[in-house]
């Protein structure tokens, strides 16, 4: 490996660190951010419960202040400002959180507007309904002194009722208890005759008011804001979880790569810095070095994978997706990309098994790097039959073998076309070396690639006439690095079976130690 | 909650105390003093807030409306400045949510002080004194929201505690005459204290002005300034709505309403019974409420009584511009 290689190796990595750490740092601030929020939320929302309590006991106590009341319009603000605030300070917010956000926001400006409006309505009401006892107490006072007891105590009586419960019942009644006695209260000396001159009038407001300001003060303490904070703190909750549990997962992931180009590194030094190897005899360095490599991609592979899960935990709102992935993109690119130059590097001069071997695990790297940045294409309806055309297209079945297609009416998979393609390559690769192995020519080895319905999944089969598997070698056919042959990494089946989970199918495989293989995959299929 | 449990622990009344002492940091309400009274303020060097905000008298300036810079005659009628921290909101149409967003209001008016608030800064800078006085309280030093906050932080602390109401509320049976006692009870029979209640006699709840009866089809010559807290909402209930203004220092303030068009307080008193009561009252009913309204008054607060380093000021040093924007640390409403 030249000085330059291990220079860029080495400022790549320190690069994707640099960077991964910030990035983490934003998203961990960005779910403080959110539980920050979600905890205001509840805050505002249990204040919201006591301000409606307030409001009812202003309304059911004639002689209370507003005082109190009005105490929680300042702290209610105070809150919903910095809400808003570190809706703004968050521009990678998803936009369903900041418009609910805002929507709340206004639901407390209009549970403020009630209550005002409330308060101003009650003030009425209240001045009505308290005067009208008064009133009654007065004239009940007067009359007793103008010996006019009996009928007026009745009126007296009357007006504390309607005060008490104001109904269009009541008034009736009041205004004929009026009537009757008229002449007889116009004889009541001075101050009552104002009063009694208005206590009609002021039953009428009551009347007229009372079911309006019921209305306005059942709206402004109704369990909207409380509800809709009850969700939204939830939301944000929620929100600022999923980013932590992304910032680890993608820590867990970026630092698995890190090791995995650090072992890369650290083995090429190794091997390097032995004598110069001969034609005759393989050092046994650059065989560790090779499987170092082997092991490497194999971490780096599961690093990438967390990171690929962090990602797509929960609802991630677009940008972040992206942020994310464009992120990760890169780190898989410069591993894939770095494990492979390393491989190349390394095997100079080494014989040819040694350094086919090499070369396959840095054209892994390189596809794993590839395959990885593909994962940031939107998924689509893929069709398993165009698929198995390419891949037989990509491994140049037809040289090897005599290919025949027996392609039926499967539905489509939803899922990444690259990945699909990259399955299927594996194993009809396998399916040509089964061929090779056997020592069968291209006149002689059959590779027949059926897709089809099953059911409601798509199934692909892939049949050749190969050397077949042993039972010994079945046991072990999916772990990656367990292949049989020399010259192969041996990680093939585990990528297709890596795919196949991931979109939820199976892989069936029957075979008959040198009588070939039979290999089938079902992928749910979607309905058109 | 807040004061919730003391609000019906007053004896039943439902106008309480002013507090002894405000709640403020003395250093800032000093600053805010000299602010207060500092004409640099107002874009020609002519007018200051105590211009109409006279300390001296009620905390306005016995006009019916207001001049400002060159002379301006300004819409409506000042209020006063005293226990404007008791007040939910500020400005007759409760425009500002707080004492350091009203402060934008007069300052930037046209009509009143025509200032911009980069030209206060530039100012205040070149002055001998300013820029070390608010180094050494805020960290930003001289800004438009520490010039606000200092401000705001000495109007809330022009209380006027001592009335000879709050001594009769207190326990002393003594403090008020009997006329002035039954002024208050009339005050509570009549239903004024619907609306005027609280600490502050008023200053927490908006009513529309005309409830009972239409005083602007009466008064006629509509101006914008009438259509009140309208002209906040644009909600159609909100239509001549205002603050009910508190009745603490009323004594001193005439003339009175947001038009300044009652001369006295019987005057006041005889709108209010017609337009917000629709009642008819006998001479002497409202004369005693107005005996009543006049024990409401108290001393202006002595600023040297309040204890330095309270926690109240300790907590408000750590005043930042970032949280202070809109006058957070101080968005109190004054209560104890």
């Amino acid at each position: 490996m030249t000085t330059a290689t291990k220079t860029g190796l080495a400022l790549s990595a320190l690069l994707v660190a640099a960077a991964s750490i910030s990035y983490y740092m934003a998203r961990e601030g960005d779910a403080e951010t959110y539980q920050r929020a979600a905890a205001e939320i509840r805050q505002i929302r249990q204040l919201a419960t006591e301000w409606s309590v307030e409001t009812a006991r202003v309304r059911s106590n004639p002689l209370g202040d507003y005082d109190a009341l009005a105490a929680f319009i300042p702290e209610v603000a105070r809150l919903k400002k910095g809400l808003l605030e570190a809706v703004r300070a968050t521009p990678t917010m998803p936009e369903r959180l900041a418009n609910d956000t805002y929507a709340f926001a206004s639901a407390l400006d209009a549970k403020e507007e009630r209550i005002e409006r409330f308060k101003t309505a009650n003030s009425v009401i209240r001045n009505s309904a308290r005067y009208l006892p008064n009133a009654a107490a007065s004239i009940a006072r007067t009359a007793s002194d103008a010996g006019l007891a009996g009928d007026v105590t009745e009126l007296a009586d009357g007006l504390g009722r309607y005060a008490a419960s104001p109904s269009d019942e009541a008034k009736g009644r009041l205004k004929a208890i009026h009537e009757r006695l008229e002449e007889r209260l116009a004889a009541l000396p001075g101050d009552d005759a104002g009063t009694l001159s208005n206590y009609l009038a002021h039953a009428e407001i009551l009347l007229e008011r009372q079911a309006p300001t019921e209305r306005i003060f059942r709206q402004a303490t109704s369990g909207d804001v409380s509800d809709l904070a009850g969700d939204l703190a939830a939301e944000f909750d929620i929100q600022g979880k999923t980013l932590e549990r992304q910032a680890e997962l993608y820590m867990m992931g970026v630092w698995a790569s890190v090791v995995a180009l650090s072992l890369v590194w650290v083995f090429v030094f190794v091997a390097r810095s032995h004598p110069a190897p001969s034609q005759e005899a393989q050092p046994p360095a650059a065989a560790e070095a090779v499987e170092a490599a082997e092991a490497a991609l194999a971490v780096a592979g599961a690093g990438s994978e967390a990171a690929t899960n962090g990602s797509t935990v929960h609802h991630d709102p677009p940008d972040t997706t992206h942020k994310l992935l464009m992120s990760q993109q890169i780190l898989t690119e410069v591993v894939g990309a770095g494990i492979a130059q390393a491989v190349r590097d390394l095997t100079v001069g080494f014989d040819d098994a040694t350094a086919r071997r090499a070369e396959d695990i840095a054209v892994l790297a390189e596809r794993f790097a590839t395959t990885n940045a593909a994962r940031t294409d939107r998924y689509d309806l893929v069709d398993l039959t165009d698929c198995a055309e390419a891949a037989l297209d990509v491994v140049a079945a037809g040289d090897g073998a005599r290919v025949v297609a027996e392609f039926d009416d499967a539905p489509p998979v939803f899922a990444s076309r690259a990945e699909l393609g990259l399955m299927l390559e594996q194993v009809i690769d396998n399916a040509l070396h089964a061929i090779r192995d056997k020592g069968l020519d291209a006149d002689e080895g059959e590779i027949c690639v059926k897709t089809a319905r099953d059911g409601v999944d798509a199934s692909v089969t892939v049949i050749d006439n190969g050397i077949g598997i042993s039972p010994e070698d079945r046991m072990r056919m999916f772990e990656p690095f367990a292949g049989t042959r020399e010259d192969r990494p041996g990680v093939g089946l585990a990528i297709t079976q890596h795919i196949v989970h991931k979109y939820g199918g199976r892989i069936a495989v029957g075979s008959q130690p040198g009588g070939g293989t039979v290999l089938r995959i079902s992928l749910p299929g979607m309905s058109e | 909650m807040f004061a919730a449990g003391l609000a019906y622990a007053n004896g039943g009344e439902p106008i309480r105390p002013i507090p002894a002492t405000p709640d403020v940091d003395p250093a800032r309400a000093a600053l805010g003093e000299r602010l207060f009274h500092d004409a640099q303020l107002s874009k020609d060097g002519t007018v200051s807030c105590a211009t109409c905000h006279d300390l001296a008298s009620g905390g306005d300036d016995g006009g019916r409306v207001s001049f400002g810079v060159g002379g301006a005659a300004g819409p409506i009628n000042a209020p006063t400045v005293f226990n404007v921290g008791f007040n939910f909101k500020q400005f007759w149409d409760g425009r500002a949510d707080t004492l350091e967003a009203q402060v934008d209001g007069p300052v930037q008016s046209p009509v009143e002080m025509g200032s911009l608030w980069p030209d206060i800064v530039a100012k205040l800078y070149r002055d001998e004194n300013y820029p070390s006085e608010f180094a050494a309280i805020y960290p930003d030093g001289i800004t438009r929201d520490t010039i606000k906050n200092a401000l705001a932080e000495f109007m809330r602390s022009l209380t006027t505690p001592g009335s000879r109401f709050d001594a009769w509320l207190a326990g002393d049976e003594n403090a008020i005459t009997a006329l002035e006692r039954r002024g208050y009870e009339l005050f509570k029979f009549y239903g004024c204290v619907s609306c005027h209640q609280g600490a502050n006699v008023g200053g927490n709840m908006f009513q529309v002005f005309g409830v009972i009866n239409n005083y602007f089809t009466r008064r006629g010559d509509i101006a914008d300034a009438d259509r009140g807290r309208f002209n906040v909402t644009g909600n159609e209930a909100d239509m001549h709505a205002f603050k009910v203004p508190s009745l603490r220092m009323a004594v001193h303030t005439a003339p009175y309403l947001h038009d300044g068009r009652a001369a006295t307080l019987r005057d006041a008193v005889d709108i209010m019974f017609e337009f917000q009561l629709g009642r008819e009252a006998p001479d002497a009913d409202k004369n005693a409420i107005v005996a009543f309204i006049r024990t409401l008054a108290g001393q202006r607060a002595r600023l040297d009584q309040i204890p330095t380093g309270s926690s109240e000021a300790t907590a408000q040093a750590e005043f930042q511009t970032s949280q202070g924007a809109h006058g957070d640390p101080d968005e109190r409403t004054g209560r104890p």
